[in-house]
């Protein structure tokens, strides 16, 4: 028994031995031309990829300063809102409408 | 014969004719050995197309160190086991059972009567590693000469014959598991 397993063994191994190559589909090299036709089109220079970078560091720091600035403008908003406030307060105390 | 300085130096001057006749000269070697990694007809076609589109892209750098199959053969190894790797982990994340129906590859130019070795064959071969089943493929199943082998893989003669015996050897304890239910079903 050991002599047959070792012997469809080695018929395992050489099965390969007189089969034919698997044809290639016909329509394969189509396919292949259309991709480097299409690698070469979208080649995207690096010219636009700086460019853009740029723009989005200067929309960055724009938004960035922007909000530095709103916040400063809210505390002295508040700041001259309290005094306002205070003055209402003021004039309502010493001015009597129907007096 | 094709006149491989002038083809490669026409290829990477945009030259179309050159490049069909080349795909022409070793598009089945390269199919075929796709063929032989996937065991699947789409992948070995798509690992077919990857293959010439990097042959194509590199044309220009190649130098001429070695034989232009050697060249073509080494961008189809590569490609494949990229290819299997990349599958390999993305199967880890997909239902085993689906995994498993494409176990039983038919190579189709084999001849009938070894139609059931070969099936066998192909299965014992997912349990290589990569420099085994590549040696083996090339050697047993492209039936390349050794010393061909040897160049693809940028290893020595040496190497590629105890890397064949490596490989036998494995491929061997896996069939000898498959023996004894190959003995039931021809009863």
């Amino acid at each position: 028994m050991k002599e047959e397993n070792n012997k469809w063994i080695e018929d395992v191994f050489q099965s390969m031995n007189g089969s034919r190559k698997a044809n290639v589909n016909p329509a394969l090299f189509a396919k292949i031309e259309d991709r480097i036709l299409a690698s070469e089109v979208a080649i995207i220079p690096a010219f636009g990829w700086k460019q853009f970078a740029a723009a989005a560091a200067i929309i960055l720091a724009l938004n960035t300063i922007t909000m530095i600035n709103y916040n400063k403008s809210i505390k002295s908003n508040d700041q001259d809102i309290a005094a306002i406030e205070s003055n209402n307060q003021t004039l309502i105390s010493t001015y009597q409408i129907y007096n | 014969m094709i006149n491989e300085e002038e083809i490669i130096k026409a290829i990477s001057n945009g030259n179309k004719k050159a490049f069909a006749l080349l795909y022409q000269h070793f598009s089945i070697n390269v199919y075929n050995t796709a063929l032989s990694y996937t065991k699947n007809i789409e992948e070995a076609e798509e690992i077919t197309q990857d293959v010439f589109v990097k042959v194509h892209k590199y044309a220009a750098s190649f130098k001429g160190n070695a034989k232009l199959s050697t060249w073509v053969y080494r961008i189809t190894v590569n490609t494949s086991l990229n290819y299997l790797k990349k599958k390999k982990k993305f199967t880890l994340f997909k239902n085993s059972l689906s995994s498993k129906a494409a176990v039983d590859f038919e190579h189709p130019g084999v001849l009938l009567e070894n139609k059931e070795n070969a099936v066998a064959l192909y299965k014992v071969m997912d349990c290589l590693p990569a420099n085994q089943k590549t040696a083996f493929i090339l050697s047993y199943i492209d039936q390349l000469p050794r010393q061909e082998v040897a160049d693809i893989m940028k290893t020595s003669l040496k190497s590629v014959e105890s890397l064949l015996q490596r490989a036998k050897k494995n491929m061997r304890i896996e069939l000898e598991k498959m023996y004894p239910n190959r003995r039931k079903s021809k009863k």
